[in-house]
């Protein structure tokens, strides 16, 4: 399907293509709720709205396919989906009730199912963009398997906007869970672990998995979610024992959403850090390496892939240690209060690699007008 | 793949020139490389070099300068570089099972093979995960992983013999990747020699990297952005149980609507294949599997996951077939047959091919609710062409293999062929779909390639090539066609401004 013609579409193409003549620096704007997680953008960058160019353009529940504008809500699609018994299966979080599909894809977010069913980049099958230079361009489609061309679509996840506007995007969805049950297992910081690698071995149907302070010294609550078929959720449960969650769902919501009680009363100086660590890499050894962390001050989330932070350390501090254990780092300020994350610098990667990465940027934005500074090319 | 009409007349001295000196050439190459990789690594007599004329695009035929065999990442970095201060053109090769001409080489370079790198370098059941060479072949690495219970998910058909670093370039699926996904989602990191020789790690141990994400992208990329010198792949539990339906049915549409209302229903099977008449009957006269003949289509449905889950899907998936109209349905009675019956579906290739002297397999991806629009156009072309196709469809995903079957040997019929391919290609760009779903663009599909993306696009496609390869060394001339190639192809099929096929409808 072919939807350039869109006016709001033929608008947006039409701010670049000025801007790229004009050398104007853009700062894409869509819901605005993600801000916390990208840097800010250079200050002479004048805002593109584009939370206008919304709605649902397809969907078939059977093709497994939902194609939508780039500013359509994340809670529509949801209900959408929910309407017909899908979802998305990379649980993408929606922040405040402004956040949109093309902030999700632009920022490359997902929720707590990610190590089980996939990250945002997982599901994305194609992509209508506006490049640097303002023309509209489509990559991949509206089908489950497509190797024609090189992968944009998916080089679009979490690229934050840099190579080009998002205007439509096409996502595999995926029937409901039938039935979803979360135990949770009391453990010390030790073994927490040692021992989600141990059940992410066995045929489980696992939907996702935690680690938090239980308020008591030396101890973490485990949560560990099941979903699938009732008969596979029931049998995992009995095999796997562990406490009851009531109101999983709930929980789940508010580890995805960042409204979880952790996230808003950070401690201290109140700022709050965002790491992607290696999964395997014990709690006790993580706290001993984050600079003042108290193990209360740490969230764990994708089975040990995320981990959220509250520390007073300074940026530097953190992403030194961060960086020594091959981890990455977002600096997100205490929510709703500091409006712009800090990201660990571009720098850090090899020489090899930050070269390529400008070249990339420059051959879908050769102007570098495209939200220049939230990615951190600038370095 | 049509050797260029040489003049009339001197053609021959004019050839024996040419010849002469490539071969001077060759010899060049060869005695610079000599100081980069062991002698045995260079292979230059006519014998060494007719192996790797072709990949599993035997259609396309062509013999490089050189092969060059590698052993150690450094002697690959060392090719690359002098490759890159040369400017000789390198194309990498896997096992060469690819169906798309991708590791078809280039007249004036090098051939890369990396069928030594065959080494797993770890197994790491605790984290889930491998670290293999490229050279390893696919099924390789989940018989390696089998004793700790696990396995490498993406099997496609040939992956007895395919290697995994093509599977890389490719994307390649399979038959379980409804359930499973495609190579893309089973890797974790790679890591790569650039077009200059530079090593690079793309992804790594944490879920999310510093910048960019290239790894989809290098994904699928085939060959034509860096060499891939190792892959860390997702090992997967093995599924403590897996059974399988059979269904047959009176028409390919009843089965094509019974495989949307399953998803309907809220089940994804592991694998959900399709087979029309002709397919069935070949792949039963080939492999002996049980297929019933006389059926017009067959379906075979797996499902798999804890026993007490597959037990209730298997009867769900029933009740469903029945409602759409099945006419006979059959659950594998053990393994054995459940791998029997697999097998058939896996020899469909060669099976359709001993019933022709010669067959073209296409790779197109459809919206599965355009099956039936497809196939009757199919049909129709396929009378017009005087060729027989046969059609296995992975239905799940709606890829969609049509075999054609032709005598290479009868003039004309390889060219009439290929324009039928064309064709097919084509209506699956118009019915909402792509012209590759797995088997990857190369040089078989460049033509298409212009139906299926504008102008600006493959614009943009060139200029991300050459941010990684500035000088274009790197599998030069594939995936990719040129503005001035489109508008060659796009004047051919519009020839006397008439499209061809005017009662189909478009889009």
């Amino acid at each position: 399907m072919d939807f350039a013609n869109q006016d709001s579409a033929k608008e947006i193409a039409a701010r670049v293509v000025q801007a790229y003549e004009n050398k104007t620096p853009l700062a894409i704007a869509g819901g605005g709720s993600k801000s916390f997680l990208v840097n800010a953008a250079a200050e002479n960058a004048v805002e593109l709205p584009v939370s206008g160019h919304a709605g649902v353009l397809s969907y078939e529940p059977t093709e497994l396919v939902i194609s939508a504008r780039a500013g359509t809500k994340i809670t529509e699609l949801r209900e959408t989906l929910s309407a017909k018994g899908q979802h998305l299966p990379f649980d993408p979080p929606a922040y405040t009730s402004a956040d949109t599909l093309g902030g999700v894809i632009a920022c490359g977010v997902s929720g707590p199912a990610r190590p089980y069913s996939g990250a945002a980049r997982d599901f994305v099958l194609g992509t209508q963009i506006v490049n640097g230079r303002g023309e509209i361009l489509k990559f991949g489609g509206e089908v489950m398997k497509n190797v024609a061309g090189y992968d944009v679509s998916r080089l679009q996840v979490g690229a934050c906007g840099s190579l080009g506007v998002l205007l439509d995007v096409s996502l595999k969805v995926l029937p409901e869970m039938q039935s979803r049950e979360t135990r949770c297992f009391e453990l010390t910081a030790n073994t927490a672990i040692g021992f989600l690698e141990q059940l992410a071995r066995k045929p489980l149907p696992l939907a996702a998995s935690a680690v938090l302070p239980a308020g008591v010294a030396d101890k973490v609550s485990v949560l560990v979610r099941f979903a699938g078929s009732s008969a596979a959720v029931q049998r995992a449960v009995q095999d796997e024992g562990g406490d009851v969650l009531a109101e999983e769902q709930q929980f789940w919501s508010s580890m995805r959403d960042l409204s979880h009680s952790f996230f808003q009363s950070p401690d201290g100086s109140g700022n709050l850090w965002r790491i992607t660590a290696p999964a395997a890499l014990p709690l006790d050894d993580f706290i001993e390496a984050i600079p003042g962390l108290q193990p209360q001050n740490c969230l764990v989330d994708w089975g040990g892939g995320l981990r959220w932070v509250r520390s007073a350390a300074s940026s530097d501090e953190m992403q030194e240690a961060v960086a020594s254990l091959a981890g990455q780092v977002v600096q997100c300020g205490p929510l709703g209060v500091q409006a712009y994350g800090k990201r660990q610098p571009l720098s850090r990667s090899t020489e090899t690699m930050l070269r390529l990465q400008q070249r990339i940027k420059d051959s879908f934005d050769p102007a570098g007008i495209l939200n220049p500074g939230v990615f951190g090319y600038e370095v | 793949m049509h050797s260029p009409q040489t003049h009339q007349g001197n053609s021959s001295s004019a050839d024996l020139q040419v010849d002469k000196a490539r071969q001077q050439r060759r010899l060049e190459l060869a005695h610079e490389l000599q100081s980069l990789v062991p002698e045995k690594a260079i292979l230059s007599r006519p014998h060494e070099l007719t192996p790797y004329e072709s990949d599993g695009l035997t259609a396309i035929k062509q013999t490089p300068l050189l092969v060059v065999l590698p052993e150690t990442v450094a002697q690959v970095q060392a090719v690359m570089r002098w490759a890159d201060r040369q400017e000789v053109p390198v194309v990498a090769r896997g096992a060469g099972t690819g169906l798309s001409g991708g590791a078809s080489p280039h007249p004036d370079g090098i051939l890369l093979g990396l069928a030594k790198f065959n080494r797993i370098l770890e197994l790491n059941p605790g984290g889930g995960y491998a670290v293999v060479q490229p050279g390893v072949r696919n099924l390789a690495i989940s018989e390696a992983a089998r004793p700790h219970g696990l396995y490498y998910a993406p099997d496609p058909s040939s992956q007895i013999a395919c290697s995994i670093g093509g599977n890389v370039a490719e994307n390649s699926g399979g038959v379980h990747c409804l359930k499973y996904g495609l190579t893309v989602h089973n890797i974790l990191s790679l890591t790569v020699v650039t077009a200059s020789g530079e090593l690079l790690e793309i992804g790594g141990e944490s879920p999310e990297q510093n910048g960019l994400d290239l790894l989809a992208l290098f994904t699928g990329s085939e060959g034509m952005l860096g060499i891939t010198v190792e892959i860390k792949v997702k090992l997967l539990p093995v599924p403590p149980l897996a059974r399988l339906v059979m269904a047959t049915f009176s028409s390919v549409e009843d089965a094509g609507a019974a495989v949307g209302e399953v998803i309907a229903d809220g089940i994804i099977p592991a694998g959900m294949e399709l087979m029309d008449n002709p397919a069935i009957r070949a792949s039963e006269a080939f492999a002996q599997c049980g297929y019933p003949v006389d059926a017009e289509a067959l379906i075979l449905c797996e499902l798999d996951g804890l026993e007490e889950e597959v037990e209730s899907q298997i009867a769900r998936v029933e009740e469903v077939f029945k409602k759409c109209r099945a006419e006979t349905q059959h659950v594998a009675a053990s393994d054995e047959e459940r791998l029997l019956l697999w097998k058939g579906r896996k020899s469909a290739f060669p099976a359709v091919g001993r019933l022709s002297p010669d067959y073209y397999c296409i790779d197109g991806t459809i919206p599965r609710k355009a099956l039936p629009q497809v196939l009757a156009s199919m049909d129709k072309m396929s009378k017009q062409y005087e060729l027989p196709i046969a059609n296995v469809f992975h239905a799940g995903d709606g890829n969609l293999h049509p075999l054609i079957l032709f005598d290479a040997n009868k003039p004309g019929e390889l060219e009439r062929t290929e324009e039928l391919g064309s064709k097919i290609l084509q209506l699956c760009v118009e019915v909402g779909g792509t012209i590759t779903g797995e088997h990857g663009v190369g040089l078989e599909k460049i033509n298409e390639m212009c139906v299926q993306f504008n102008s600006a696009t493959i614009e943009q496609f060139h200029a991300l090539k050459a941010a990684f390869d500035p000088k274009g060394i790197l599998n030069p001339g594939k995936a990719i066609p040129t503005l001035q190639r489109c508008a060659e192809f796009g004047a051919m099929h519009v020839k006397g401004g008439k499209l061809p096929f005017p009662e189909l409808e478009r889009f």
